[in-house]
């Protein structure tokens, strides 16, 4: 009985150390925690918009057209006196959405492929990687333009157009730690047991991968905000009346001389969300590199 | 001697490295070049040879995770290569593998129940709280706490390790245990631990080993019968205390005479060593692969290959072989 309790404490301090070594990395490195903390800000902006939003972001009001950042409006206002910062916090919601799905449904994607590619080698893993190849080799903006052109613009055609470019890097790192996995003898265990190729794709190899999968993901959610930023600016991605970054930067580069607040702004809240993802996964890969431990 | 229970005939497993397909460069290594073998009932044969002769490849052929270039390998009689789905089931339950490092065979990220009661559960044995309850005999069986059930591999020493991937390997009641070093990753007190398990296990069970070594110690404790490979084939063949005492082939000879002497004493007498490199199983010699190295070697020897012939109850593939 002594031993059984023992046994569960000891195993309850081994799960928690492994959150302890993350904090204690992440509190050696500043940078990650300045990130995190920008983050929760960020998602909360977000989730809580109509509480915290002074404005209605949709309202025009022509009297108030390019009020200069004061108490009255904290950031100023545009071309139809709709209060900025309003529009920055409803504007973070697109933003998130735009940063997680279409990442999510590329690390799904690549995933896949990637373990699929990996685990059964030879010409199912040089069809994928071809095609993997292929994706990247188009300038990525171009090919999510082209797709952007030929659906249309629209929230959901701009999720595929982001996916379809991303799974590609996804899939490359995937299949690069299947191949490695897939060599070591608790895959061999299980082939020898009779374990079946999908069984040991599922329950082997991608938890496996995990770790790799966490650190992208965080990357590939400022690469996606940033392709939304670029598409909405050129006029393909979101459309007006909504309130996204991109096109708050597009519209607004317009009267750049006469109110530069209405670019500026926007533009530095997609430069500071990205460097705080990026902070944040550069922070997570080396808290999970065990080379990087002391 | 009991029955046959699993045998090999003209087993060979070549590797091929055409260098891409920009090179003219074709490499045939001959890992497994015709081996004949057969391995009886509730006996423990020995394998044993250096570095990169084929050993594991040998392991690997017997239990179908590698296709060989020729030849078959019969479990009970039958082609173990060319059985039906259901057949294959069948033998990848009776035939189980322990492997060398315990750290690498077993998934990190899986507790220790899972682990062990994988096999259950792909065979559709047991779940729930039969697979509970089976786990729990298994891992008493091996000398485990239950209480480790749900546990994680890194959180288990080597040798506690090494006794996961054993209770893993019983849990199908095989018959035949391929072991490939299991104790060579192992410090020497944790060995011996290990090794009077598996025996312990044999007596219980009426397992039949197949037991992969370079310590030749280990090998006389553990083995009946003793099979000596080199570059791909095997060179002799016996008793295990036959072997140990005369040794037919030059080789083996050799080999014996390499292995440390613990007793300090006896370590004066003179050693035999070999000289040279052992020859790239890339392009091997012609006539008997030993040659080269070999201090008694003749004419004969450079130009023909030796088969492997009988000599009194023992198999040897040597022109002359000692005395």
């Amino acid at each position: 009985m002594e031993s059984q309790q023992q046994a569960i404490e000891q195993s309850q301090y081994l799960e928690e150390s492994f959150f302890a070594e993350l904090i204690q990395s992440f509190k050696q490195n500043k940078s990650a925690l300045v990130g995190s903390i920008v983050l929760v800000l960020f998602i909360s902006a977000a989730v809580l918009a109509p509480f915290i939003a002074p404005y209605d972001p949709y309202n025009v009001d022509m009297s108030q057209q390019f009020q200069r950042p004061s108490a009255q409006y904290l950031l100023g206002t545009d071309m139809f006196g709709r209060d900025i910062l309003s529009r920055i916090i409803y504007g973070s919601r697109i933003s998130l959405v735009i940063g997680l799905i279409p990442t999510l449904i590329s690390m799904v994607i690549g995933t896949i492929l990637g373990l699929v590619a990996g685990y059964y080698g030879k010409k199912t893993d040089y069809i994928i990687m071809r095609l993997a190849d292929i994706v990247m080799a188009f300038p990525s903006l171009l090919l999510a333009m082209v797709v952007m052109y030929t659906l249309g613009a629209s929230l959901l055609n701009i999720f595929i157009a982001i996916s379809m470019v991303n799974w590609a890097g996804t899939a490359r790192v995937v299949r690069s730690q299947t191949l490695v996995l897939k060599e070591k003898e608790f895959v061999e265990a299980a082939k020898i047991m009779g374990v079946k190729n999908w069984v040991i794709l599922l329950r082997h190899l991608f938890p496996n991968c995990i770790p790799s999968l966490l650190v992208l993901f965080t990357l590939g959610i400022p690469d996606a905000i940033m392709s939304e930023a670029t598409l909405s600016f050129l006029g393909v991605g979101v459309q007006p009346p909504m309130a996204s970054w991109g096109l708050m930067v597009s519209t607004g580069k317009e009267f750049l001389f006469m109110a530069p607040w209405v670019a500026i702004v926007p533009g530095v809240a997609i430069l500071i969300v990205a460097l705080a993802f990026n902070f944040l996964g550069d922070g997570l890969r080396d808290a999970l590199d065990p080379y990087l431990k002391q | 001697m009991g029955e046959i229970l699993i045998q090999s005939k003209n087993l060979k497993k070549y590797f091929v490295d055409t260098g891409g397909w920009l090179s003219k460069r074709k490499n045939t290594v001959k890992a497994v070049d015709n081996v004949d073998l057969e391995i009886y009932q509730h006996e423990t044969l020995a394998l044993v040879g250096e570095s990169g002769c084929g050993k594991s490849t040998l392991a690997r052929l017997l239990i179908n995770l590698l296709e060989p270039t020729d030849g078959e390998v019969c479990y009970k009689g039958e082609n173990i290569f060319s059985l039906s789905a259901e057949a294959t089931k069948q033998f990848k339950k009776q035939v189980q593998f322990i492997f060398q490092d315990p750290y690498a065979c077993l998934n990190p990220r899986m507790k220790v129940s899972d682990i062990i009661g994988e096999p259950l559960t792909t065979h559709k044995l047991a779940n729930g709280t039969s697979k509970e309850n089976r786990v729990e005999e298994l891992m008493n069986l091996v000398g485990l706490r239950k209480e480790f059930m749900n546990r994680y591999p890194h959180q288990f020493s080597g040798g506690q390790r090494q006794r996961i991937g054993i209770a893993r390997a019983l849990a199908l009641n095989p018959e035949l245990l391929i072991c490939d070093e299991p104790v060579s990753a192992l410090d020497v007190s944790i060995q011996s631990q290990i090794l009077n398990l598996l025996k312990d296990l044999q007596g219980q069970f009426g397992l039949t080993y197949f037991f992969i070594s370079h310590n030749l110690s280990v090998v006389r404790y553990m083995a009946d019968r003793v099979c000596v490979m080199f570059l791909g084939k095997v060179v002799e063949l016996g008793n295990c205390k036959e072997i140990f005492e005369q040794p037919l082939h030059p080789y083996t000879a050799f080999l014996m005479n390499a292995a440390p002497i613990p007793n300090p004493r006896l370590r004066n007498r003179e050693r035999l060593l070999l000289e040279g490199e052992v020859p790239s199983p890339i392009n091997p010699p012609p006539g008997c692969s030993f040659h080269a190295r070999c201090p008694y070697v003749q004419e004969i020897c450079r130009v023909e290959e030796p088969k492997l012939t009988d000599r009194g109850g023992r198999k040897c593939a040597c022109h002359f072989s000692l005395t």
